[in-house]
């Protein structure tokens, strides 16, 4: 296969970007750094770094993981031509600025939440807690973690809050459809997940996002376990 | 060593870097770079079909996996598929014992997979997470990155057990 190359080298001593323009599968342009800009950058095998036009993200395997950081060993969104040195140095500096994950204070109060939750406790849902996991975890903003003591029962809860989230916010949610063990409700920001008791304490997801802040609800909790 | 690499290009490639390649030492590694970043030296990663080993990256007790058949797909699986497979190597006290069938959805495939806005992400290595028949993990934690991709698919159990999401 002849790999017609065009190189064009600029500059006027090494340390400076160059730009080549390949043709082998389609017109493309990539932009080459001298050196490697971030400890983190996408790599091919050698660990040399490249930026290509189709984004291939390489993500470093069990190096740098720290749970639940979001400055991870991630990749940057390389492939666009202008992103450049500049624009990441920005978004470092506003990182620095504001912290890790930036969100508006009025993400604080959160209606749909406490209204399913409110739903929940009308089902006779035992333990429901409401976190706010924005910090945590970037997919989403709430979790409603709720407790059933028969499997239907959790139809129940499930149909209600499913019906309550389409009529009021118009909402619909992605999840399962019939109840299990553990039966998870995806709106987006809000997640819900109804378990059974020996479930709950499997998976204690408490546990695992003990770093949320939790929301107050307006009503008694009932306790976990009934009589 | 810059002529080295240029052997492998074309010969209009070559004319051009066995010239400067002499004055610029320093650009050998962008040099590399072109060809890393070039796609005739570039691994073709595959789906992951019959035979494939995976690593199991939950605490459920397997560790490697082995693929029996992929449930969707006529080639194989991509990231966010579920598949059937065989517990190859275990733990000595876990919920699977060596010989198990088992179902799995991969978290982690090498073959790249597209996004919706163009870019296509891929990772180091093919890793799977066990679930049961109605797609409840069987571990309580998942260890490594896993993709965005599996919300679409309707894994969000596993998304909430993750440690951290690519």
């Amino acid at each position: 296969m002849a790999v017609s190359t065009i190189l064009s080298i600029t500059g006027t001593g090494a340390g400076i970007p160059f730009t080549g323009e390949f043709r082998p599968l389609g017109l493309f342009e990539s932009k080459f750094y001298e050196r490697p800009r971030k400890p983190y950058g996408s790599s091919c095998m050698n660990g040399h770094h490249f930026a290509h036009h189709k984004c291939i993200w390489r993500i470093p395997s069990n190096r740098n993981l720290n749970s639940k950081s979001k400055d991870s060993s991630l990749v940057l969104a390389i492939g666009k031509e202008n992103v450049s040195k500049d624009t990441d140095d920005m978004y470092d500096e506003l990182f620095n600025k504001y912290g890790k994950v930036v969100f508006r204070r009025k993400d604080q109060k959160p209606q749909i939440a406490v209204e399913l939750a409110n739903v929940a406790s009308q089902v006779k849902a035992a333990d429901i807690k409401v976190l706010f996991v924005k910090p945590l975890v970037y997919w989403t903003r709430f979790f409603i973690i709720t407790t059933a003591f028969s499997r239907p029962q959790i139809d129940a809860i499930g149909s209600k809050i499913r019906d309550l989230a389409e009529k009021k916010y118009g909402r619909v949610p992605s999840g399962d459809t019939k109840p299990n063990s553990w039966t998870l409700l995806d709106f987006g920001d809000v997640v819900v997940h109804i378990f059974l008791p020996q479930q709950r304490a499997f998976y204690n997801l408490e546990e695992f996002y003990a770093n949320a802040t939790p929301i107050e609800l307006p009503f008694e909790n009932q306790p976990p376990f009934r009589g | 060593m810059a002529s080295g690499f240029a052997s492998k290009w074309s010969k209009v490639g070559r004319q051009l870097l066995g010239g400067v390649g002499n004055n610029f030492s320093g650009l050998l590694s962008t040099s590399h770079e072109i060809t890393c970043g070039n796609p005739l030296f570039q691994q073709q990663r595959t789906f992951i079909q019959m035979r494939t080993v995976l690593k199991v990256v939950d605490n459920s007790g397997a560790k490697k996996v082995m693929c029996i058949q992929a449930l969707k797909g006529k080639k194989g699986a991509r990231l966010g598929d579920t598949i059937v497979a065989s517990v190859k190597e275990a733990h000595p006290n876990g919920k699977v014992k060596k010989g198990k069938v088992v179902y799995g959805v991969v978290v982690r495939a090498a073959m790249q997979r597209g996004r919706c806005d163009g870019s296509e992400v891929k990772f180091d290595d093919n890793a799977v997470v066990l679930v049961d028949k109605q797609g409840q993990p069987i571990g309580t934690r998942v260890f490594g990155p896993v993709p965005h991709e599996l919300r679409k698919k309707k894994h969000v159990k596993i998304l909430t057990l993750a440690e951290h999401i690519a």
